[in-house]
């Protein structure tokens, strides 16, 4: 059955910050099944912000964080959904992040992934996946179908 | 565009009835035989939940979504991250606090 993602940014890091358990998420992805990946537009200043620490602590030289950033901004725009953050969806997330006590940058998350499933989704075909076991909660507790990887 | 016809028994359906439903939700005609006949349609009602490529259509329409189907593979380079330190994941969460 075919499927679309929604992509926290932990994930997304992995899938170009190689290391151990990136495998998991690389597999997901990479079902033929899965026919469109969607992620907030808060991702895009998430994953580089990840990939200029890791070239300050030298864990990746700058020339690599160059290329990542080629890389990564093509992918972003070309292959993936992405959601603009919008004054609506703000104003959802600051509500859900009091009601469900959760951080604000995983309530926007949480916020542009109960909009695109509310494109009425098969409750299987959309699914939201994190490797944060806390937001894990929060979007199951609001109805949204989820696969957290460890 | 044609859409795929399907025909299951009874017996296959009271099996399964759950996959041949999102068959029929994902645009396939569906047809359930009563000892090899042809005796009940399924057919979507509007406002069904969809497929994934319905729902996709769908998103296309509202403001704010750039919509992409996702190219095979993952592009290069991909980078590996090395020496100690947190995840790549870990560090998104730690800046999230």
């Amino acid at each position: 059955m075919s499927r679309l993602l929604y992509l926290d940014s932990c994930v997304i890091a992995k899938l170009f910050l190689l290391e151990d358990r990136s495998g998991e998420a690389i597999a997901l992805v990479n079902d033929p099944e899965v026919v469109s990946v969607l992620t907030s537009d808060l991702s895009f200043v998430e994953v580089c912000g990840v990939f200029s620490r890791a070239a300050a602590q030298g864990r990746i030289s700058r020339v690599q964080s160059q290329a990542f950033l080629v890389s990564f901004r093509e992918w972003f725009l070309t292959s993936a959904t992405h959601i603009a953050v919008r004054l609506d969806q703000v104003l959802l997330a600051g509500r859900t992040a009091v009601s469900l006590g959760i951080r604000g940058a995983d309530a926007l998350h949480l916020a542009a992934a109960l909009e695109a499933q509310s494109a009425g989704a098969m409750v299987d075909a959309f699914i939201f996946v994190t490797y944060d076991l806390q937001l894990a909660k929060a979007a199951e507790d609001t109805g949204v179908f989820t696969k957290v990887l460890h | 565009m044609k859409s795929t016809r399907l025909t299951y028994s009874v017996k296959e359906f009271s099996i399964n009835p759950s996959r041949v439903i999102h068959r029929a939700l994902q645009g396939a005609e569906v047809t359930i035989s009563l000892r090899g006949v042809p005796a009940v349609r399924l057919v979507p009602l509007s406002g069904a939940p969809g497929a994934a490529e319905e729902v996709l259509s769908k998103l296309e329409a509202l403001p704010g979504f750039h919509v992409a189907q996702l190219a095979a593979g993952l592009p290069m380079p991909t980078v590996r991250l090395d020496g100690p330190g947190p995840s790549a994941a870990d560090m998104i969460l730690e800046d999230r606090t």
